[in-house]
């Protein structure tokens, strides 16, 4: 098999990915983009086939550890982009000057970034109707005094119709093949990174081979340092795992406030940010039915009554760490991640307040995802919820990883304060393992800033 | 006796399917979509946790033969439902784990998939 050359090759199309190479191709650099996944157009979104077909591991992943936390990722072109709700953040401020102190990260005055991005993808408020079971929330948080906020997402909405997600395949992506210079290969997983002479070398199970001098890893929190401790780099790599660990609970209505349209929630309870946050999830039958697996109750319910029912969460700044293993004999890698007393203290918590929400609202009865816990369908019953969860029942999600290589001039920082990998000249991460901590929101404008930033940086530095 | 993985994952899931129909005339219908997805699923996971799985699958299918005397692939639906729940109930969360995975699946795929 011969090897073909590349100036970049950027390995993931996710939103660093993608950012990355959109950035390169507008700026004239001929860019080589390599996803693992394939590009499948029609599947409908949160459906059983999106999750075969779009989900890494078919969404079935899990990190190690009791209580396990069950996590999903994209493996799809446009990656996590194309699968999530399409909400957006910028980091706040607070968490970002925390990364300067203690991780010695540097130049994040990144407010021109910001708005670039969120011009770039239509960040804004919705302007169609918004769903009852998200009014839910802004309803309880006014009653109970507690502040809640519409959280924009990257979107187009059109005059009729629900519009279109600003996915990364309709916006970076898309535009970054328009210039010519960007040459995008789906199908292909990357196995092997190893240096040659100016430059790294890149094997693919597929068999194919690649070269160049300046080489992009944005396969995410858990893939990228798993590619880079299987070829031997290992130094502060995949050590430092972070999470916003997540616990749900269904509430009942007296009214309908579910559909099969029913569209992405867009409200979050912020009064308690960034140490939690209250949201509403997807809702379908087979989500609802899911969440009865620890509620018998509500899972002979689903059929006829889910109409009326809704999912909210609870997530919680991640404070612990994991890591991320090789496994001898398995091409996926073995994540841990240890859950403290302080995050099931604090999910308790979360709960407590959250169930409260939802009463206020006149929720009939609220199912949490905790194993045994009885549904609760009063205030009073609310002291029979735990203080802290126990790690036996608690039934813990997550969809935000990163942090797992985090950026730095800190010695324990594998990457530099622009995603340069230490030690390694041409290696460059621009993806959510550079995170250094959990931001406290939705991490996709974070990744994406900290990508855009980075490969502004690259340019400037090369001409 | 030959019991192949393939049957047991396609009993136990119609077995689940059957148990939780929630189509509101209460009809069982066909349930291979839900076994397909969940095959699917299997073939999908990280490669280090499907060989536990395999051969947990195949101790699930053939245990029953100390209680039943019979493979689950052959036992009727209350009998399935009873070694499922058994199972379910287990003291070693293992067990309890297994069923849930499968559980879960089917349950998703079932609900998704319904006229509800």
């Amino acid at each position: 098999m011969s090897e073909e050359s590349f100036p970049h090759i950027v390995v993931g199309s996710g939103p660093g990915g993608a950012t990355t190479a959109h950035l390169l191709a507008q700026n004239g650099k001929d860019v080589l983009l390599l996803e693992e996944g394939s590009h499948r157009v029609g599947l409908e979104s949160f459906s059983p086939q999106e999750m075969l077909h779009r989900y890494r591991n078919g969404g079935i992943t899990a990190t190690v550890g009791k209580p396990l936390v069950q996590y999903v990722e994209g493996r799809t072109l446009g990656g996590g982009s194309e699968i999530n709700s399409g909400l957006y953040h910028r980091a706040p401020r607070s968490i970002v000057e925390r990364w300067e102190a203690d991780f010695g990260l540097l130049e994040t005055d990144w407010e021109n970034v910001c708005e670039q991005i969120e011009s770039d993808l239509s960040v804004g408020p919705m302007t169609i109707p918004l769903s009852a079971a998200s009014l839910k929330l802004a309803q309880g948080a006014e009653s109970l005094g507690w502040q809640a906020t519409e959280v924009p997402r990257w979107h187009k909405y059109h005059e009729t119709g629900p519009g279109e997600r600003q996915t990364m395949t309709r916006t970076y992506l898309k535009r970054a093949q328009e210039t010519g210079r960007c040459k995008v290969e789906t199908g292909q997983r990357v196995v092997g990174v190893s240096p040659i002479d100016g430059g790294w070398q890149i094997r693919t199970a597929q068999g194919r081979r690649w070269k160049t001098p300046h080489l992009f890893l944005c396969c995410g929190a858990v893939y990228t340092p798993f590619l880079l401790r299987t070829n031997g780099i290992t130094r502060n790599v995949g050590d430092s795992l972070s999470l916003h660990p997540t616990v749900k609970v269904t509430a009942l209505f007296p009214e309908e406030v579910n559909s099969r349209d029913m569209g992405v929630p867009v409200h979050q309870v912020k009064e308690f940010a960034p140490t939690m946050s209250f949201g509403c999830s997807i809702s379908q039958p087979g989500h609802l039915a899911l969440a009865g697996l620890d509620q018998p109750d509500l899972l002979r319910r689903v059929g006829a009554e889910w109409k009326r029912m809704a999912i909210y969460y609870v997530n919680v700044l991640g404070t612990s760490h994991g890591k991320i293993r090789t496994v001898p004999g398995s091409s996926d890698p073995a994540v841990s991640y240890t859950v403290t007393l302080r995050e099931l203290r604090e999910l308790a918590l979360g709960l407590k307040r959250l169930c409260r929400l939802l009463l206020e609202t006149g929720a009939q009865a609220l199912f949490p995802c905790v194993t045994g816990q009885r549904p609760i369908t009063s205030l009073t019953e609310l002291e029979n919820l735990p203080p802290v969860l126990t790690r036996q029942t608690a039934r813990l999600m997550t969809v935000h990883l990163f942090g797992s290589c985090p950026s730095g001039e800190a010695p324990h920082c594998p990457v530099d304060s622009f995603g340069n990998l230490k030690g390694h000249s041409g290696l460059h991460i621009h993806d959510a393992s550079l995170l250094c901590t959990a931001p406290g929101v939705n991490p996709q404008g974070t990744i994406m800033t900290m990508a855009y930033r980075n490969t502004m940086k690259f340019l400037e530095e090369r001409g | 006796m030959t019991v192949r993985f393939v049957d047991v994952v396609s009993a136990l899931c119609t077995a689940l399917a059957l148990y939780h129909e929630p189509s509101l005339s209460g009809q069982p219908r066909c349930y291979n979509n839900v076994s397909r997805f969940v095959l699917k699923q299997v073939e999908n996971i990280p490669t280090h946790v499907q060989l536990p799985l395999i051969l947990a699958t195949y101790l699930f299918g053939l245990s029953s033969i100390l209680f039943f005397g019979l493979p689950f692939t052959q036992l009727n639906q209350g009998q399935r439902v009873a070694w499922i729940a058994r199972w379910k109930g287990a003291a070693l969360s293992p067990f309890r784990d297994f069923v849930r995975f499968y559980e879960g699946l089917s349950l998703f795929v079932l609900y998704s998939e319904s006229n509800v």
